[in-house]
């Protein structure tokens, strides 16, 4: 998809959260372009099935174009935390060069980010940051703040996994040893600030303080 | 499968007769595979499949209770029932994905040699996490035979498993085995030859497909998919893989118009079933219910009972990984450890040398010493090597190597990678990285081997330069027989405290600017037991031969060198040409500037060169304390040995194994230069 398609649809999905169909017009002040130029757009991303024209009111956004709409949202408000949290970036600046950046970052650059960022909620302005499309449940999981990080556990405490933030190898790796969202585990041993030893899956595993940081579980009582 | 090879019945013993009634051998005949059965061992890191491969092929390999020991495929032979057996070991695998070197050589080799019969090593004690492999396998379509292993340490845990109950559940043979003690090894040819067998029996190898259900979804998807590929045994495992998205499995199997087909259908199916099931990817999904399917099996065939007579182990766990008593007995080990080797070390060397002189060389030297000047020096060289050889790789690697051994055995280097975790973290490593810098300790070689068990690149290339410039057996030896006999004990430990100093200091400069992805540590601890003393024993001795054979030609042959350039007189001209500028930025006299080139073959053959050159073995007659100090510490950084060079070569690339040597010259001249000043302004010598 080009950058400027990108573009139409997150501004339609920031201006009706894709609900209910907006004017051209409006579209047009919203981006600060011409009104035929939209309407160009609109026949294209008609075609394109992301948007549907509803007579008398004006587009709506299709079920495709809303996720499309919300990916891009995400990124761009994701882009804003990160720049003005991590990177000191001046907060009227964020929103710029995020426009920039928001077409250009894969889908494994935002994870990071919000790795880093440990999963925020709202954008420097103030607007909520759209659920993850690859985790939504996950997402809840780590928003809800009934889970905590694996390395907050004591010794003799059980859990039960609820999600792996950590990098994609060691996922795999935790992976395909068993250790899945939904498993049970029971912490045997930890080494303050370091390693975290738990049994699951009939076996003892050790992680070290990072990865145990970003692993969340939900305590069991008992 | 190949046409030309031969089934069917014949005598085992004359081998001729086609027919099962050879009558001299009537009660012996059985049934015969035409050639010899490929079997391939698998299973999860620390289940025991080196143990079994040694015990039935009596080919060494070295077998150990922390993961990832094997990182080569070995293969070995052996004879049962007439049969002739290829058995394969491979390494150690949690998954069929391939995320570390070592997976991939596995999974590779399961595809590519495809063997007749895949013994999947099951550890008892951890069955629930084990039996996912095996369900992968089953998947694949392989033919299985499990190996139950560890039986007897599982029933001390008051873990019973039904193993006739696992067999049906899975539909393959199951055989208990204690591979360590060889209970239930020929079990296992057995159930091989049967499997073989039957693979002849059903002509096209047409397998009896075991498998279970996916969930209602992806059963169907399965099924959408398998629908248009054409009749073949293994539509299913298509299917599966296709689902899955390993394109490089499909790629192999399937044509290039199939290969398109596959895919696109695949990727529809996989957009339906991300609809269905919300928020979780496929990849995800079929792991879940694979592992669930490998929890449920495992609890429907093992009966728990309370007595657990490891509960003391436990306790025993607690005080060795916490941090207070854990660090004092990880350096009463290792302190304990090293100065055993050396004191043990020292009597043995002693008695091998004095016997070796009075057997060897001193009547070579009588004999010789009316010959040519060239012959004699060739000769004598070459012996002279042969004894620093035996008089270092019997006594000082030999002991080291037993008590590597034993503490291998009993899993506490797992527990001292925990404990180590987090200043290992201040070098950009994870505590992983401490096993080859023990094994370091005795020699480098195994040492880069082992780094292979590391996951990235960045911190198998820095552990490997921490551990060349980590003070082996031959280095200690120099430390100690010149520093140590000459100057003082006491500087001989500055020497070595001086070099782990060099260590940290290098390991946190690469640590913080080395590039490279840092991956998180995750490691599976396995049970505390009993080292296997006789194992232990047979292992250094395997690994002694392993370094017999790679150091004792280089020695030999660096010494014939040796030998002709001062047969022929050429060494004074070399040494001259050192002098000048050893002089000047060591301090070295220019024959041992000689002395450590000729150290490069083998490190310790420095100080035996040294001894050569100058005429005596009295060193202070030729050198003053602060030459030997230098000396020592020179010697200690510069260039790691052939023999490493070579290992790094093999395992980083010929730019990385140059890269590293360059380096170490460098800084061996930069402190030994720097030192050198130094201690001539302060004079402490």
């Amino acid at each position: 998809m080009s950058e400027k398609k990108e573009e139409y649809l997150e501004a339609m999905y920031r201006l009706t959260d894709g609900k209910k169909p907006i004017k051209t017009t409006e579209i047009a002040n919203y981006l600060k372009v011409a009104p035929p130029s939209v309407t160009e757009m609109m026949t294209n991303l008609a075609k394109d099935k992301l948007v549907k024209y509803v007579p008398y009111k004006g587009v709506t956004l299709t079920e495709e174009g809303i996720r499309q709409g919300r990916r891009i949202t995400r990124k761009h408000r994701i882009l804003e935390r990160f720049l003005s949290d991590i990177l000191n970036v001046r907060k009227e600046d964020t929103h710029e060069q995020a426009c920039k950046m928001e077409h250009v970052i894969s889908d494994e650059v935002e994870e990071g980010m919000c790795r880093i960022l440990s999963n925020p909620k709202e954008c420097p302005h103030g607007t909520e940051i759209p659920e993850c499309p690859k985790y939504p449940a996950g997402c809840k999981k780590c928003r809800s703040g009934k889970n905590v990080p694996l390395s907050s556990l004591k010794k003799g405490e059980c859990a039960i996994l609820e999600l792996i933030l950590a990098d994609k190898n060691t996922r795999a790796k935790l992976n395909s040893m068993g250790i899945l969202p939904g498993t049970e585990i029971l912490v045997v041993r930890r080494i303050a600030n370091g390693p975290v030893c738990f049994r699951a899956c009939g076996t003892e595993i050790a992680v070290d303080g990072e990865v145990a940081k970003h692993i969340l579980v939900r305590k069991k009582n008992g | 499968m190949a046409k030309d090879i031969e089934f069917g019945y014949g005598c085992n013993n004359c081998r001729n007769s086609r027919n099962n009634k050879c009558n001299r051998h009537r009660h012996r005949n059985r049934w015969r595979f035409g050639r010899p059965i490929r079997i391939a061992l698998v299973g999860a890191p620390t289940s025991g499949k080196s143990a079994i491969f040694s015990r039935l092929t009596g080919v060494g390999v070295i077998s150990t209770n922390y993961p990832g020991t094997t990182v080569e495929t070995t293969s070995g032979n052996v004879r049962h029932k007439g049969n002739e057996f290829e058995i394969t070991d491979l390494p150690g695998i949690y998954s069929l994905s391939a995320t570390s070197e070592d997976e991939k050589i596995t999974r590779d080799f399961i595809f590519k040699n495809k063997p007749d019969v895949l013994v999947n090593v099951v550890d008892a004690t951890r069955l629930e996490s084990n039996l996912f492999l095996t369900l992968q396998l089953l998947e694949l379509g392989f033919n299985l035979v499990i190996a139950l292993n560890q039986i007897d340490l599982a029933s001390k845990m008051g873990l019973k498993i039904d193993t006739k109950k696992l067999s049906k559940e899975l539909g393959v043979p199951v055989v208990e085995t204690v591979a360590v003690k060889g209970l239930g090894l020929l079990q296992i040819l057995d159930e091989c030859i049967l499997v073989a067998k039957n693979m002849n029996n059903s002509g096209d190898r047409k397998k009896r497909y075991y498998f279970y259900p996916f969930d209602d979804h992806l059963e169907d998807s399965l099924k959408n998919i398998t629908s248009v590929l054409p009749e073949m045994a293994s539509k299913r495992t298509i299917g599966i893989k296709a689902l899955e998205q390993d394109e490089e499995y499909l790629k192999n199997v399937l044509s290039n118009e199939d290969f398109d087909k596959i895919v696109s259908i695949a990727n529809d199916e996989k957009k339906k079933i991300e609809k269905a099931h919300p928020g979780i990817p496929i990849k995800d999904a079929m792991l879940r219910e694979r592992h669930a399917k490998a929890g449920a099996i495992a609890a429907f065939v093992t009966e728990k009972s309370k007595r657990n007579k490891l509960a003391n182990i436990e306790m025993l766990d607690d005080i060795l990984t916490s941090p207070g008593s854990g660090l004092v007995i990880l350096a009463l080990v290792l302190f304990s450890m090293m100065l055993l080797v050396f004191y043990i070390g020292g009597i043995i060397e002693e008695y091998i040398v004095s016997i070796f002189d009075a057997l060897v060389t001193n009547p070579l030297q009588d004999a010789l010493s009316g010959t040519h000047p060239l012959l004699r020096n060739v000769i004598l060289y070459s012996m002279l090597g042969i004894e620093a050889g035996l008089g270092i790789v019997i006594p000082y690697i030999g002991i080291f190597y037993i008590f590597i051994g034993i503490l291998e055995d009993t899993g506490y280097l797992s527990r001292a990678a925990l404990l180590l975790d987090n200043a290992c973290h201040k070098f950009g490593l994870h505590g992983k990285a401490i096993i080859p810098i023990v094994l370091a300790f005795g020699c480098n070689v195994p040492a880069i081997l082992a780094t292979r068990t590391l996951s990235s690149k960045r911190e198998r290339i820095l552990t490997g330069i921490v551990a060349t410039l980590t003070p082996c057996s031959a280095r200690t030896i120099v430390i100690l027989g010149l520093v140590g006999k000459f100057v003082s004990l006491a500087a001989a430990f500055s020497l070595y405290a001086f070099d782990v100093a060099i260590i940290v200091v290098v390991g946190y400069v690469l640590g913080k600017y080395l590039p490279g992805d840092k991956t998180g540590l995750v490691m599976e601890i396995p049970i505390l037991r009993m080292p296997d003393f006789v194992g232990s024993l047979k292992k250094s001795w395997l690994r002694m031969q392993e370094f017999v054979y790679v150091a004792f030609p280089l020695i030999v042959i660096g010494s014939t060198i040796l030998g002709v350039l001062s047969g022929l007189e050429l060494l004074d001209d070399i040494q001259n040409i050192f002098e000048e500028p050893s002089m000047l930025i060591l301090g070295l006299p220019g024959f041992a500037v000689t002395a450590l080139i000729i150290g490069i073959i083998r490190k310790e053959m420095a100080l035996e060169m040294l001894a050569v050159l100058g005429g005596t073995m009295i060193f202070t007659e030729i050198l003053t304390p602060l030459q030997m100090y230098v000396f020592s510490l020179v010697c200690i950084i510069y260039v790691p040995c052939i023999a490493t060079i070579a290992m790094l070569k093999r395992e980083f690339g010929t730019r990385d194994a140059a890269l590293i040597t360059t380096f170490t010259i460098m800084l061996a001249i930069l402190i030994g230069g720097s030192v050198f000043r130094i201690l001539t302004i302060f004079q402490v010598f």
